[in-house]
């Protein structure tokens, strides 16, 4: 386990056709570390994650100002494209690629991005990815199969996979549980943490739900109307919250 | 009255179903009256009818429509090869920029272009090709055609790209994929079907134009295939002059090309559906 600075985010503006969505954001995300970015609906939890892999870009009318630092380099002043290859995203509602086979959902990314160069490496690479989101034994042997033909549960598994297959250091999900049922939820917690300890990933993950976010993560970010109202470590913050306003989310009050 | 709203029900699900009957009533009014006039002809030229020109007029037997078979082929071809790209290229850009001002041009010549008379697409590729090249001929005539497919297969295909849901889009872009691998490799391939539908139908309406062809491929009813310059037939275009004349065997030739048609149009839906698959969402 390292102890490097993984995201660094430094006065943070966001406005989205005019309306100010993130207010002077200020947190750093350690490495090899589970962050949980909770708050409640509408507080910017998804704006803040779509800026680090720069998707953000794709809504018309969208401006950031400030600095934002993934491994060092200022993902702001870096071309969009080479952004989003060093970090892999799992949304809201799974939805692996309709027109293509489980096999392929995983090795496109590693195709197109040039990550595994002989179709043995491919193989191998989407071995992996699916081993590490906990669904290799429940799909290697239709591994052909179109996604439809999976529960929501592993299709979601499977969205994991084909993020990891990009092999990146930093994996951000967008409430990946909140259409899941709670086995597959389990599991897929369960993954997050295999892949911080074994892979040493630095996951951040947006969650509405409080118990989630104590169950995985190793640091709660707060954001209220779009301003970060208490950062730090899950342990501190699950006993003994600062803020009046964390504590009743805690309880599930907001 | 305990059974009065059953009645009523009854009497309106009769009334559905005549007039649903009513509505269809004339599809097969003309598959199974063409088939009637047309499959005779077939069967008594024999092969005779797909490989020789139409015989004298005061011959024994009817003769063929060879030309018109070839022409219909070969133009449709060229007119699908030429106005596919244009058109799907053209979708593309509607779907990925759908404010801006090159898209609302298009969109709006689309839309006319669809209710523009084809017989006046026709005198404008008289004007610009075949007035300068001084003769009629099938390249003309494909070219007039691919300017009747163009609305169709566009409009078709910018629905079916705008339907597709945005959240595939994202997962495109969040794997590192560039804009034009998102179009090519997502948005697409999860549109084909509606993509291919557009083609269908404009390959459809192509095949089935007599109007554009007057003024640029003209016909030629001697010749089986007199080469790209050469003035062309098409099927819809000798029915339309042979059904004109008095003559009985030519007659007897626009009923049978009426059923190639008919054939070559539901072979082209089966195959269209058939080929690509539906993208389950």
């Amino acid at each position: 386990m390292s102890y490097g600075i993984a995201v660094e985010v430094k006065n943070l503006n966001v406005s989205i056709a005019g309306k100010h969505i993130l207010k002077d954001v200020n947190v750093k995300i350690p490495e090899s570390t589970i962050t949980a970015i909770m708050g409640p609906s509408g507080s910017g939890k998804t704006t803040l994650l779509r800026v680090l892999n720069r998707l953000i870009d794709l809504i018309e009318g969208v401006e950031v100002k400030g600095s934002v630092k993934i491994f060092g380099r200022n993902i702001l002043e870096t071309d969009p494209y080479e952004v989003r290859r060093m970090s892999g995203m799992v949304f809201q509602i799974p939805n692996p690629f309709p027109h293509l086979s489980i096999y392929d959902n995983v090795a496109l990314g590693a195709k197109i991005n040039g990550i595994a160069k002989s179709k043995r490496e491919l193989d191998e690479l989407v071995k992996w990815a699916l081993e590490k989101a906990m669904l290799w034994d429940e799909v290697k042997d239709r591994l052909r199969d179109p996604p439809w033909k999976l529960s929501g549960g592993q299709q979601q598994r499977l969205c994991l996979a084909r993020a990891l297959a990009l092999k990146p250091r930093l994996l951000l999900l967008d409430e990946p549980t909140a259409n899941i049922d709670p086995v597959n939820t389990l599991k897929i917690e369960e993954a997050l943490r295999n892949l911080r300890k074994e892979e040493d990933m630095t996951i951040i993950l947006v969650t509405h739900m409080p118990h989630q976010a104590i169950r995985i993560s190793d640091y709660i970010i707060m954001l209220y109307e779009g301003v970060v109202v208490e950062v730090g470590p899950t342990d501190e913050i699950a006993i003994n919250p600062k803020h009046e306003l964390t504590s009743r989310f805690l309880r599930g009050e907001m | 009255m305990p059974n009065w709203r059953s009645l009523k029900s009854n009497v309106f699900i009769v009334l559905v179903v005549i007039l649903a009957l009513i509505a269809i009533a004339p599809v097969f009014h003309i598959i199974i009256y063409i088939t009637l006039r047309g499959l005779p002809v077939i069967l008594e030229a024999g092969i005779e009818f797909f490989i020789s020109t139409p015989a004298a007029v005061i011959a024994e037997k009817p003769g063929g429509i060879a030309p018109a078979i070839v022409g219909t082929l070969f133009m449709t071809t060229m007119a699908t090869i030429i106005a596919v790209p244009i058109a799907v290229l053209a979708a593309t850009f509607s779907a990925e920029y759908p404010n801006h001002i090159i898209t609302k041009a298009v969109r709006a010549t689309s839309r006319s272009l669809l209710e523009v008379a084809t017989i006046l697409v026709g005198m404008l590729v008289f004007a610009l090709i075949v007035l300068p090249l001084g003769r009629f001929t099938g390249l003309a005539g494909a070219i007039a055609l691919a300017i009747v497919m163009i609305p169709y297969v566009y409009t078709y295909t910018e629905l079916a790209l705008l339907s597709v849901p945005k959240t595939y889009i994202e997962a495109g872009y969040s794997i590192g994929l560039k804009k034009a691998q998102v179009i090519y490799l997502v948005t697409l391939r999860i549109a084909r079907r509606g993509v291919m539908r557009g083609v269908t139908i404009g390959v459809a309406k192509a095949m089935g134009e007599t109007a554009p062809l007057l003024f640029t491929a003209f016909g030629a009813r001697n010749v089986i295939f007199g080469g790209p310059l050469e003035p062309m037939d098409a099927i819809p275009l000798m029915i339309f002059q042979f059904i004109q004349t008095g003559f009985e065997n030519w007659n007897k030739l626009a009923w049978g090309g009426a059923f190639v048609l008919l054939v070559l149009y539901l072979t082209l839906f089966i195959i269209s559906r058939r080929i690509v698959r539906e993208v389950r969402v």
